[in-house]
């Protein structure tokens, strides 16, 4: 072979290399080697599993199924039933960002031992705890630990508490517990309440939904956009509405037949004497027709129902409005509410009694647990620092995060979150029959947390063992056997002590401040995952975003898309302004999220609102 | 690339999208991101640099608003993102009619996300990233896909192979049934999901009220939407329009 063919034969098989698959071969096995990249996430590895469980990252306690691989959840999926969007990502919340994994003393880390120490000592000038979410298994020992210690107090978070059904009891003959029961409504007018997005399990408000929905709000809410019909209203008009309402209802003969035959009935005269239909429908907004077609319709559509609770995040009702939506629901026969059942108690617990945080003198508490079991639960910091001892009082967060109270508490104690403990989820709101909803413990939890319960009982010198109390109640509720819940007999039509006079006057009482409609989505910070929902594809306002109409911003001197700092007497909070055309005109609409919470203040009546606020440029 | 189907054994999966029904609560946003472990997003994500398989449109009408789910269409006839991939990381699978994305292929050019009429590809940007431990979550049928790839949905790939997996135990071939993330999601159960070439599921999707996106580009997508509106048929064409001339992304 002479040096010319080496040449030729060399360049040919260079040149022919490049038509042979070669190269693509070498491109696709160095796009596979860059896929494995050392920092590039590994999925687990192991057997796959599933377990049965119920969510109890809110009160509805949805069926699911949990998946695992080597015992890791890997993801939740609804057992033959609907879950909303925080359930799917429920599983990751072990994982969040902004999970407590140690305990911490003003930020410094430090030891359980030590937590109980202080507490114990603290203990002696008065132990009150406050349970963000009343009516858990953990509710019920809380009560049974603190019977074993003198002058302590369970407290139950009074949003928790019901609104418009708890007013609903305070009618009803006997002491009862009442649900407002929507799967036996065919008509429901929702004021200001998240109905279909939270408040509700989504099973009974997605898929088949049977009922006709009126929404009154004064922004433009999720619900308000599935409603079938809308009332925009303005904020702090519901007592109004309902007012109107109720005098309108009580134009039908049968209606006002029937009423004068109830104790209250004059007091509720005299309140409406005041509410005129014009009157009404200056201070709503509606017209006076819109009024007389709400009432004709829930007369019409009967059994009808109407809920007056707010939002869990931007605020709870004022309590006039709650009474004042029960009048109407006793107007139209309150059939859509039942006696509500709550799961059994073991005879051998002996709890404490519930007392209520109005109830709780001023300066009382020198140790305050608490108990923050789930994300999204708030309360104004200034409805509970007025019951502290000025000096030496001890507060104590037993809690998930290391965002809510951390401010706020001398000690953040971790808790075990959803899956990393066998817990159950309290009653739901929408429903009088009862059951125990409960989640088994998949993962392990942090080393130093510690179930809420079993901090109480070592408080009480008392064995840890939440997990097998939960079992027995469990195993008592399966042998529980169901009886008749009779139907509740209304015997008023507005609580003993109201003055008519005095609720006129709060339907027609000036708003303080600009026109604020708050809201949340409880389950917004379940998981980082969420952020899809707003972040990438606005299909909910983020927590901190102030959506208004691009005139009223411009009124106000505000700009669209900048950054601001929403002040008030008890604290400030990050917003980022938003112009939205479809926004009613004049409405200021928070995604509040438990920071808002920490800036308002608790108004007698029980609203939360923000005392003399103001937006700063940031 | 696409190959052709093996006659008489090849499915042809399709979804049916009821916007009637869509509460556009975003479960399947959320689902279909844990199923795939499409990773949470990025502090200064945006709709155009998230990541999102399936994404819900709100469309204002004169009486209420409607949700509109959108995803890939898995194009069946003229398929665009398959004739521009110059890396045959697109690929129509003949036994299934889904139109396949192979990261382990894909350059990271994007002449597939500016030939799809649907907005329906997303490019990852980023790495992906979980918060610490958050890994341990992920679904192990699904591998993370890295910086510089496009990817859309599959109908769940992931499943249907498990589906496939079961029915080769049992002894079966051929059309396999499994259920994607988003439809076993959906609380108001909006979404159905099924073989095209299965007579009934195909009549539903031809019934009246029902259409496609885009339909005159003779793209041949396998999702169908039913309405009785016809306010929001008309409100869906305009925000695809919308989407086409960059005024929504």
């Amino acid at each position: 072979m002479i040096r010319r063919e080496l040449i030729k034969f060399a360049g040919g098989a260079a040149t022919g290399l490049a038509f042979t698959p070669l190269p693509w071969r070498l491109l696709g096995d160095s796009a596979i080697w860059t896929q494995n990249w050392s920092w590039m996430p590994r999925t687990p590895r192991g057997e796959v599993g599933e377990k049965e469980a119920n969510c109890t990252l809110c009160p509805a306690g949805c069926a699911v199924k949990v998946r695992t691989c080597g015992g890791t959840p890997i993801g939740v999926w609804p057992r033959g039933e609907a879950m909303c969007p925080a359930g799917f990502a429920g599983h990751t919340l072990p994982w969040h960002p902004l999970r407590l994994r140690q305990c911490l003393n003003r930020g410094r880390v430090s030891s359980l031992e030590e937590a109980l120490e202080a507490s114990r000592a603290a203990a002696e000038g008065g132990l009150a705890v406050l349970d963000m979410l009343p009516g858990r298994t953990a509710s019920l020992l809380h009560r049974v630990h603190l019977s074993g210690i003198a002058n302590a107090r369970y407290i139950p978070a009074p949003q928790a508490e019901g609104g418009t059904a708890r007013a609903m009891a305070r009618l009803a003959a006997g002491s009862v517990q009442l649900s407002a029961e929507l799967g036996r409504a065919k008509t429901v007018l929702s004021v200001s309440t998240p109905l279909l997005d939270g408040w509700a399990a989504p099973r009974r408000t997605a898929a088949n939904r049977g009922f006709t929905l009126w929404q009154a709000e004064s922004w433009r809410s999720r619900t308000m956009d599935l409603a079938d019909s809308r009332l925009l209203i303005r904020p702090g008009s519901e007592t109004a509405l309902l007012l109107g309402l109720a005098r309108q209802l009580l134009q039908t003969a049968g209606v006002e037949r029937r009423a004068r035959l109830l104790q209250g009935f004059d007091q509720l005269q005299a309140a409406i004497a005041h509410a005129a239909p014009a009157a009404a429908a200056e201070r709503t907004g509606l017209s006076e027709d819109r009024i007389a077609a709400l009432a004709d319709a829930l007369l019409r559509g009967q059994p009808s129902l109407v809920i007056a609770d707010g939002d869990p995040l931007g605020g709870p009702l004022p309590e006039d409005a709650r009474l004042a939506a029960a009048a109407v629901n006793v107007l139209l026969g309150a059939e859509a509410f039942s006696t509500r059942r709550e799961p059994p108690v073991p005879k051998p617990w002996r709890c404490i009694e519930c007392t209520r945080l109005e109830q709780v003198d001023n300066h009382s508490i020198g140790l305050l647990i608490i108990d923050e079991p789930a994300p999204g639960l708030a309360l104004p910091w200034a409805a509970i620092a007025p019951k502290l001892k000025p000096e030496g009082a001890l507060v104590v967060a037993l809690t998930w995060n290391r965002a809510s109270y951390a401010r706020r508490a001398d000690w953040l104690v971790p808790v075990p979150v959803y899956l990393e403990s066998a817990a159950d989820a309290p009653p739901p709101p929408d429903t009088g029959s009862w059951r125990i909803a409960v989640s088994p413990a998949v993962l392990n939890p942090p080393e130093g947390a510690i179930a809420a319960a079993d901090f109480v009982a070592r408080l009480a010198g008392a064995e840890p063992d939440s997990a097998a109390r939960l079992e027995e109640r469990q195993k008592l509720a399966g042998e529980e056997e169901l009886e008749a819940a009779p139907a509740p007999a209304f015997t008023r039509i507005l609580p003993a002590g109201t003055d008519g006079a005095q609720l006129a006057a709060a339907a027609a009482a000036n708003l303080e401040g600009p026109p604020v409609a708050a809201h949340g989505w409880r389950q917004a910070s379940v998981s980082p995952l969420l952020g899809k929902l707003w972040q990438e594809w606005d299909l909910r306002p983020a927590p901190g975003a102030v959506t208004s109409h691009p005139e009223t911003l411009r009124g106000l001197g505000w700009h669209a898309d900048s950054g601001a700092r929403l002040e008030s007497e008890a604290g400030q909070m990050q917003v980022l302004l938003e112009a939205d055309p479809t926004a009613p005109s004049g409405i200021i609409a928070l995604s509040a999220g438990p920071a808002y919470a920490q800036i308002c203040e608790a108004a007698p009546n029980g609203a939360w609102r923000l005392k003399n606020p103001k937006v700063v440029r940031s | 690339m696409t190959r052709r189907a093996t006659p008489g054994k090849a499915a042809r999966y399709g979804m049916i999208i009821d916007l009637d029904r869509c509460n556009g609560c975003g479960a399947c946003m959320i689902a279909c991101a844990v199923e795939n472990n499409v990773p949470p997003p990025d502090a200064k994500a945006t709709p155009r640099t998230g990541l999102n398989w399936v994404r819900v449109f709100r469309v204002e009408t004169a009486t209420r608003p409607a949700f509109v789910p959108v995803m890939c269409m898995q194009c069946g006839d003229e398929t665009p993102c398959v004739s521009v991939c110059p890396q045959n990381a697109v690929d129509v699978d003949p036994s299934t009619g889904v139109v396949g994305q192979i990261p382990e292929r894909c350059l990271g050019c994007r002449y597939c996300m500016a030939a799809c009429p649907y907005q329906a590809r997303v490019f990852n940007w980023r790495d992906p990233q979980w918060p610490a431990g958050m890994e341990q979550a992920l679904n192990p049928n699904v591998s993370a896909r890295q910086r510089g790839t496009v990817e859309k949905c599959n109908f769940c790939h992931g499943r249907w192979h498990a589906a496939v997996e079961a029915a080769a135990n049992e002894g079966k071939t051929g059309s396999v049934s499994y259920t994607p993330a988003c439809v076993e999601a959906c609380p108001a159960q909006a979404i159905e999901f099924g073989d095209l070439n299965d007579a009934a599921f195909a009549a539903k999707a031809r019934a009246a009220g029902a259409f496609r996106l885009l339909e005159p580009l003779g793209t041949g997508p396998k999702v169908y939407y039913r309405t009785g509106r016809a306010e929001v048929r008309g409100a869906v064409s305009g925000l695809i329009e919308e989407a086409k001339n960059g005024q929504r992304s």
